[in-house]
Parts: C-alpha cells; sequence; structure tokens
C-alpha cells in the first residue's frame, strides 16, 4: 500500500474572468518510510501541491489517495480529521499560537483528537523533551529562537503520531546552524520512525539531503530524482 | 476538545482585549442592570402598596365625594357640586346588610403644638369605632367614645409619629396640646403603621370625635371649600369610612353602595358617579398595574439597552474573526473541525455576554442599593429576575454570537492560514 498516491491532480484558481492554472496533471505516489523534497522555483507550483497533499485545500481535477482512500471529495470536517491524523504541518513561519505556551501549542492536535487535558500535556511534554526541548515547555512563542520555535512545531506535527509529515520551507526563516539542527532532527525521525517527511523547498542543499526530489516548474513535474 | 477548555480558550481572548471587551459588553451590562433596579424597585413598590392596603384595614373601603377619577368633568356640573351627607352614610348603613361598621369622617390640616414644637398634620374627625375599620390598635391609652362624641370634648387620639415629634421620650397620655390654638386632651397613641413612599405618612395622623372636628375646623377641610350650602342638620361628610363583615361578600356591598348614592344624588345612567370609592381590591388592582407599568418602561429600556450590546457582541466578533483569521487557519490545519471551530467563537461570545451579565448584576444590585439608601425608594431584590437576565444574556451570546462564529467555521483552511 502507497502512503499517498497523487493521478493528474489539477489546480486552478479564477483570475478575473480567466482561469490561472497552478498545477497540470501531477501523477506520483509516495511509500511509507520515505524522506523526499519537492522542489523548484518560486511561482512553480509546489506550496499549492504541499496544501493539497496536506488536504488543507482540494484539487479542482484529479485523484488524491491517501493509504488508498480517496480524499479528493470529502468534506471539510472529514478533512479536518485527516489533517489531525494522518499529517503534521511545519510551516515556514512556524505558525505558533502566540497566546500559548509551548506546551499547549504542542498539546492543541492531542485535543482536537478528543484526548483529554491530562493526555494531551503527557504526550505534548514527551514529542517536546524528543526534540530537546524539555526545558522550554512553559516559555511562549515570544519567548523563543527561531529554532527553537521550529522545534516546538516539530513538536506539534509529531504529537499525534502520523505516518506523515509536510514541512513547507521548514529552514526558510532559519539560519545555516540551525537550518542544520532542523534538517538533522527531520533525518533522525525518518530514519528511527519511519515517518514519510515530505520537504518543500527552493534551496537545493536542502533537497539534497532527502532521497528524492520532484522537481516542479510552471505547474508541471519535471523531474523525480530518486537515489 | 472538552467545553471547559475552550471557555478557558474564551476567557483568554476576552482578557487579551480588556478594554475593547469592556465597552463591548457595556450596553448588556446597562440593560440587566436597568432591569435589576426596575424590578427590585417594582416589587419593592408592590409590596409597600400592599402593606398600606393592609392597613386601611381588611375588608375596609372609603368613599369620597367627587370623582376622582374624572374630577374634571365633575367640578364642570356645577348644578350638582360633590359632595356626601350624613343622611347618605344613614341610608348606607340601613341599607347594607353587609356593612360591619361605618364612620363618619372628615379631615382637615392642623397645626398642632406641645411645649413650643409644633407639626402641621392632618387631623382626622370620626366615630368613636373606627379602630374597628381600619385595624390599627393603641399603644398607650384609649380612643374616644361615644360620650366624648356626645358632649364633643376635646379629646384627641395622635398617630406614633406625632407622639415622637411632640414628646420625644415623655409619656404623652393626659397631656394637652394645642390645635390651632385649641387646647385638646391627649387620650391615646397608635401604633406604627406601614406606608407608602410618596403617600402621606398615617404614623403623622390625629383622631378627634367627629363632632368636636366639625365643631372647630370646618372651614379648613380641604373638600369643604368646593362644597354648597348645608342641608340643615345633615352634615357633609369628608369620607364614609366603612368595613365589611369577613363573610360578606364586599363586592356585593360595594355595588349596593354605588346604587344607593347613585340613586340619592340623581345621577342618571349614563352620567359619572360623583362620589368614588376605594376598597383593598381596587387600590391593589392600581397598584399592581403601576408597578407593572414601572417594570414595563424598565424592561423596554433594557430591551434596548440589550438590544445595543446584543449588536455590539457581534460586531466585535466579527472583527475578533477577521482578526484572527490565521488563528483559525493554524487551528483548522492542525485538525480543527469546523463544529470546534464554530463553538470556539460562539462560546466566546455567550462568555463575553455572560460577562457583561454578571456585571450588569452586580452594577444593578449596588444601583438599586444605593438608590435606596438615597431616595428611601422601596426595594426587594429578588432571585428570579437575577437569573432571568443572566440568562437572557447568555440567549444573546447565542443569539447574536452565532453568525461570527460560522463565519469562522466556514473559513477555508488554507485561505485562512494565508490571510487571502
Amino acid at each position: 500500500m502507497k502512503l499517498l498516491e497523487l493521478k493528474d491532480i489539477t489546480k486552478s484558481f479564477p483570475l478575473g474572468n480567466q482561469t490561472l492554472t497552478v498545477l497540470k496533471d501531477i501523477s506520483f505516489s509516495v511509500d511509507h518510510g520515505q524522506l523526499m523534497s519537492i522542489t523548484g522555483p518560486s511561482g512553480s507550483g509546489k506550496s499549492t501541491l504541499m496544501h493539497l497533499i496536506g488536504c488543507l485545500d482540494t484539487p479542482t481535477s484529479g485523484t488524491y489517495l491517501l493509504e488508498d482512500k480517496n480524499v479528493s471529495h470529502l468534506n471539510p470536517d472529514q478533512l479536518a480529521h485527516i489533517r489531525n491524523e494522518f499529517i503534521g504541518f511545519v510551516f515556514q513561519r512556524f505558525y505558533l499560537l502566540p497566546d500559548l505556551n509551548a506546551l499547549d501549542n504542542v498539546a492543541l492536535p492531542q485535543l482536537y483528537a478528543n484526548k483529554s487535558e491530562a493526555q494531551a500535556r503527557k504526550a505534548a511534554k514527551a514529542t517536546l523533551e524528543s526534540v530537546g526541548l524539555g526545558d522550554r515547555l512553559y516559555h511562549y512563542p515570544n519567548q523563543l529562537s527561531g529554532g527553537q520555535s521550529q522545534r516546538v512545531a516539530i513538536a506539534r506535527a509529531l504529537v499525534n503520531n502520523p505516518p506523515l509529515i509536510l514541512a513547507d520551507e521548514p529552514t526558510g526563516n532559519l539560519d545555516s546552524k540551525t537550518s542544520q539542527q532542523i534538517m538533522d532532527i527531520f533525518t533522525e525521525l525518518n530514519k528511527t520512525k519511519k515517518v514519510t517527511i515530505i520537504i518543500v523547498t527552493h534551496d537545493i542543499e536542502v533537497a539534497e539531503e532527502t532521497n528524492r526530489i520532484i522537481k516542479l516548474l510552471d505547474g508541471k513535474m519535471i523531474d523525480d530524482i530518486k537515489s | 476538545m472538552t467545553t471547559l477548555i475552550l471557555m478557558r480558550t474564551a476567557l483568554r481572548a476576552i482578557t487579551q482585549h480588556t478594554g475593547r471587551s469592556f465597552l463591548t459588553i457595556l450596553g448588556i451590562m446597562i440593560g440587566v442592570a436597568a432591569i435589576i433596579i426596575t424590578f427590585s424597585i417594582g416589587r419593592g413598590a408592590e409590596e409597600r402598596v400592599r402593606n398600606q392596603i393592609m392597613t386601611m384595614g381588611e375588608g375596609a373601603a372609603y368613599v369620597i365625594p367627587g370623582n376622582v377619577i374624572t374630577r374634571g368633568a365633575v367640578r364642570s356640573s356645577l348644578a350638582k357640586p360633590a359632595k356626601l351627607t350624613e343622611s347618605d352614610l344613614y341610608a348606607i348603613r340601613d341599607q347594607v346588610p353587609e356593612i360591619r361598621e361605618i364612620s363618619r369622617s372628615t379631615w382637615t390640616l392642623e397645626l398642632l403644638e406641645y411645649n413650643g414644637t409644633a407639626a402641621k398634620e392632618r387631623v382626622m374627625g370620626t366615630d368613636s369605632n373606627m379602630l374597628k375599620i381600619n385595624q390599627n390598635t393603641l399603644r398607650y391609652g384609649d380612643f374616644f367614645n361615644d360620650n366624648h362624641l356626645k358632649n364633643r370634648t376635646n379629646v384627641v387620639v395622635i398617630g406614633e409619629g406625632i407622639a415622637d415629634k411632640l414628646f420625644g421620650k415623655e409619656y404623652p397620655i393626659g397631656k394637652t396640646i394645642r390645635m390651632s390654638g385649641t387646647p385638646f386632651t391627649i387620650l391615646g397613641v397608635l401604633n406604627h403603621q406601614d406606608h407608602f413612599w410618596g403617600t402621606e405618612d398615617p404614623n403623622m395622623r390625629s383622631f378627634v370625635p367627629f363632632t368636636v372636628a366639625k365643631k372647630y375646623f370646618r372651614e379648613t377641610a380641604p373638600e369643604a371649600k368646593d362644597i354648597g350650602a348645608l342641608v340643615s342638620g345633615d352634615e357633609d361628610l369628608g369620607a364614609i369610612a366603612l368595613a365589611f363583615y369577613k363573610s360578606a361578600d364586599s363586592k356585593i356591598g360595594l355595588r349596593k353602595i354605588k346604587r344607593i348614592l347613585r340613586l340619592r344624588h340623581n345621577i342618571e345612567p349614563g352620567e359619572e358617579d360623583d362620589f368614588t370609592i376605594f376598597d383593598q381590591e381596587s387600590i391593589s388592582e392600581a397598584a399592581e398595574q403601576a408597578s407593572g407599568v414601572i417594570k414595563l418602561f424598565g424592561l423596554i429600556a433594557a430591551s434596548i439597552s440589550l438590544l445595543v450590546g446584543g449588536i455590539g457582541v457581534m460586531n466585535i466578533m466579527l472583527v475578533s474573526v477577521q482578526e484572527r483569521t490565521k488563528e483559525i487557519g493554524i487551528r483548522l490545519a492542525i485538525g480543527a473541525t469546523q463544529g470546534i471551530i464554530q463553538l470556539q467563537f460562539l462560546l466566546e461570545a455567550i462568555v463575553l455576554a455572560g460577562l457583561g451579565g454578571i456585571i450588569g448584576i452586580i452594577l444593578g444590585l449596588l444601583g438599586q442599593f444605593l438608590l435606596v439608601h438615597f431616595t428611601k425608594l422601596p426595594s426587594i431584590v429578588e432571585i428570579g429576575p437575577l437569573i432571568a437576565s443572566f440568562l437572557v444574556t447568555l440567549i444573546i451570546g447565542i443569539f447574536f454570537g452565532y453568525y461570527p462564529a460560522r463565519q469562522a467555521s466556514q473559513l477555508n483552511p488554507i485561505d485562512a492560514l494565508l490571510e487571502r
């Protein structure tokens, strides 16, 4: 069973009375346990593709199978459950909730999975410790450095043990040293926990740390390099 | 995700903008405070009136000349000046078997003096059975008897308030006071009676024999100025005071009195009465109507305030949803369902409105306390309006929070996240 399978995915947006096609006939599949990247220049459609894979958006046409289940046309709440259980997101700008401390930020996906507060806090604490932030549990996002924030975000993505992590330019806001730390966490996660990690990046150095690189240009898939 | 966690989220969001939240719920606070104040004052008024009606005496009724309800119309008919006479009283006494006691009654304002202290207060001239009608009791001494009436003896029974004012701690029985210059011997002092704020204090009244009142005070009787020449030997009455038997149907009695007086006063069918009957039931009905009006106005004012407050809540929630689009996007991205987002914002509106309700209740209680303290208005706080107005604020929160919460929940995750 493939983790995910995209068949002829097209995404277009209305632009005035014209239609802007951002993704055109994208087809590929991803096995469990892969560490891969999607790359391309800005405007190539890689972020839109990540949003579709992440069930944050729905394709205009084509089929998207997630563990053999067609998720192309699920309703908003079904998609919410999939995002909660199957997918963890890591964003360039971290997207932590500023009113919550690190622990509560990480606990949130657990709460949305209907876990009790105690369970959620316990899982959040363990996950934060696993990314080396056991001493920052009660810090608020504005008290954390960029690298620490991104590690909180990774903990939040991991806390529900999803089979898939989607990272959108996860190192885009970080210096090279912290970027390397983040990449090391991803590599380690992939190796030890067999979590599939898809990194969207325009940074070719980041892409080259992964085992497979999908290249996009003008909404089309132009390359699929497996090493 | 439990409601409790969402409540904490709501409180956090509200306290983050304390000033803005406070201004938002100001309308609700004022509305609720208005409800609390008007309802406690209204209830207080009702209770006071009820007490005062009880001081009329159970089953008591008073007939006065003139139609106080359509006074202008009666005044204009100069041909028939309104008056009640002793023969009216005797006719009523003889033809209405429901009546237990009946007394002639007249009243004037007199200057009461004792040892340099003076008070201008109401003096009632009645028969010796007056206490059996108004069911007041004596604290000290006696009421005057028929001999006092017959002999026109200058004796007076004073109210508790008068006793306090003129005598202080001194024992008043047997002392002599002057009423408009004429000396009167104090025969008795009445017990305290409750009275309604703004009305005449019954404890400042004095009672003298009817015959004595007529002898000395006739000219100053307020109603007497309008009354025409006396029928010889038939004294004009300021009022007829009467009490029905407890077992009797007072409604039938009152109807009979009305019929007798209309007949005796030659009032044509369709013409207004030239007298007015006050009985417990009609007064309590009027009082309840009056307190109903107070409450109604309070409710109208409060409703407007609550409506404005509710719109304020909706407005601020729409702003909040707008401002927190990214937050909504993040929450949706990590797995919040539409229902959870809607519940989160709905609860925020409910908590906001409910806080307005709680503060409004506190303000209302404080307000009615101050009002009572400074104006001596009667006031009764009941738990019912407190709970009801709090529930109303919750309903306002639900009603006006629904639309913004729905807006929030309908956001497309990626659009919300990218704020586009």
